[in-house]
């Protein structure tokens, strides 16, 4: 056994001395070789999928450093325009710069995590806060505790929602690191890299859960124009957050066949939210403001059915001029005119709806001769009073006066004849 | 006496004014060789010392066909005395060019093989460039074989 081990390494010694003297090598080749091997290994860095493979690298490096050391001369003459050192040093660049993206994304996953916890906290928390305001609007008694109560209750889901939906959009930023982001397409080692295994169904649910929260939350109440710009903001960056960083989670965490769909729904629920929402929500709060002060207009949720609510509701009250009381008419005309559309409407919400264009100029002034009309109708001008009056005046008054002078100039000359 | 003097002082003054500057030394040798495809053209282009001719000629005068050059590999290198060595693929013969007045000058034509080099590579070894071919090894200067025919 041993005798036959001596014999192979003397084979093995034969063959090398063999192959050393009878090929020689070209300076050419030797520098085509480093070079295929130098970017064989900045090939490993750039693939690496964990820091164990890059880990692994760092032997390759060494290896190779060691092996072409004694073409170090060689290799600095011909590895224009760098040198046999500035090529390693090179390698070692690339090697920390990638070592980085895996710290990074590590620290960005426990990020994550931490993230999550506070997620799903605020979810309950928001979740009850709904369930709190539905019930409260659905049994809404009308003291001023409960309104002051349910005030209070929008104001901190509102503020809830501004927190988690920031924390949502903080842990989409961390799943997808900015080297990721840059990528239109993730490669499988790009994809085990980024991709936290414990629990990630929750990561595209979070991202629902947001934004059918938000959506809730539109629904259970009225805002006004300023709270609404806030919202719009909100969605705003939510949504840019999700056209950067989505895809690309919908591709790492979705399965294969659910992918498609995902997208489809995230996207479908984006444009509830966005267009639908809060469109029902300005004209619900616009219909909620005519309500609080006693005015129960036809439902509306675009600008002409809100015009045709306005004349429907005024049409009736014309019609019932001396079926009502003209008292209550008149108070009817007061809430509705000066303390809803003259007080909030025209100067809150009408010039949100214009910019927005969820209203015309020519919308907003066929509203306000319907008022008019109405206005005309309650109070009749009183022209033909005066003109009554003034006939009277010329008629009866102008005659008598004349007639009375008249009298006394005869009279008076009756007197002069007397006493001539 | 006095014109021999003036012819002296004639011929000091022609030479003078013929004497050409040189700057010496230089080295002109390229530390590896340059392995250059040949384009459709027939033309070969280097972009680390930025230089390009048309190599149909050489191709010619080894293979006697003007077509030779199709999907073929130069090798050149360099001496130190700024020669090109120039073989390929089956080539018989080295060539030795001298850059001069914007073309390539044939200097030397080296015989190296009766049958054909297979897998030529050239070597800098200054003060001589060796030529290698599998397990043959030669060393050549523009003259020729060093230590043998020249």
């Amino acid at each position: 056994m041993k005798k036959q081990s001596l014999l192979k390494l003397a084979v093995t010694f034969l063959t090398l001395m063999f192959a050393q003297s009878s090929f020689a090598q070209s300076d050419y080749e030797i520098v085509q070789n480093f070079k295929a091997k130098h970017k064989e290994i900045e090939k490993q860095i750039k693939d690496a999928s964990s820091l164990e493979d890059l880990t692994a690298v760092v032997t390759e490096i060494g290896r190779l450093k060691q092996e072409y050391v004694e073409h170090k001369e060689l290799l600095d003459k011909s590895l224009y325009p760098v040198n046999y050192n500035r090529s390693f040093e090179k390698l070692n660049a690339a090697y920390v710069l990638r070592q980085g993206d895996f710290t990074t994304i590590d620290v960005l996953k426990t990020e994550v995590i931490e993230l999550e916890q506070q997620v799903e906290f605020l979810n309950r928390i928001n979740n009850e806060l709904l369930i709190k305001i539905e019930d409260l609007k659905a049994h809404r008694k009308k003291d001023k505790k409960t309104i002051a109560e349910l005030e209070n209750l929008i104001t901190d889901l509102r503020n809830s929602l501004r927190k988690r939906d920031k924390l949502v959009v903080d842990m989409m930023d961390n799943l997808m690191p900015p080297i990721m982001r840059e990528k239109a397409t993730l490669s499988p080692e790009d994809k085990s890299t980024v991709r936290r295994e414990e629990r990630k169904e929750d990561v595209l649910q979070n991202v629902k859960i947001s934004i059918r929260d938000n959506i809730r939350f539109l629904e259970a109440t009225s805002l006004n124009p300023d709270d609404i710009k806030d919202v719009q903001k909100q969605q705003g960056q939510f949504s840019e957050t999700w056209k950067a960083i989505g895809p690309n989670l919908v591709d790492v965490y979705a399965d294969k066949s659910s992918k498609a769909y995902l997208l489809k729904e995230i996207d479908s629920l984006f444009t509830q939210w966005y267009d639908k929402s809060v469109d029902q929500n300005v004209w619900r709060s616009i219909s909620d403001e005519f309500k609080a002060k006693g005015i129960n207009l036809k439902e509306f949720n675009y600008a002409e059915e809100f015009v045709h609510s306005i004349k429907l509701f005024i049409e009736d009250e014309i019609n019932n001029l001396g079926v009502k009381s003209n008292d209550a008419s008149k108070k009817t005309y007061v809430n509705f005119t000066d303390s809803t559309w003259f007080a909030i409407v025209k100067p809150m919400w009408v010039p949100y709806l214009i910019e927005g264009g969820l209203l015309t100029a020519k919308q907003k002034d066929e509203v306000e001769m319907n008022i008019e009309e109405w206005k005309s109708e309650l109070y009749p001008s009183k022209l033909w009073l005066y003109i009554v009056i003034w006939l009277v005046i010329v008629i009866i008054i102008i005659p008598a006066v004349l007639l009375i002078r008249k009298r006394k100039k005869s009279d008076g000359k009756n007197n002069n004849v007397v006493n001539e | 006496m006095k014109s021999a003097v003036i012819l002296v002082l004639f011929l000091i003054g022609t030479f003078t004014a013929c004497s050409v500057l040189t700057l010496t030394p230089a080295n002109f040798a390229w530390p590896i060789e340059s392995v250059l495809k040949v384009n459709d053209e027939g033309e070969v282009s280097e972009e680390r010392y930025s230089f390009s001719f048309d190599a149909k000629g050489i191709y010619y005068e080894e293979f006697q066909d003007s077509l030779a050059y199709l999907d073929r590999e130069l090798r050149i290198i360099r001496d130190v005395q700024g020669y090109y060595f120039i073989t390929g693929v089956k080539f018989k013969n080295v060539y030795v060019f001298r850059a001069y007045d914007g073309a390539m000058v044939l200097n030397n034509k080296i015989l190296i093989s009766e049958s054909g080099v297979q897998n030529p590579a050239f070597n800098q070894r200054s003060p001589h460039i060796e030529l290698i071919d599998s397990d043959k090894k030669l060393k050549l200067t523009h003259q020729g074989i060093e230590g043998g025919d020249k």
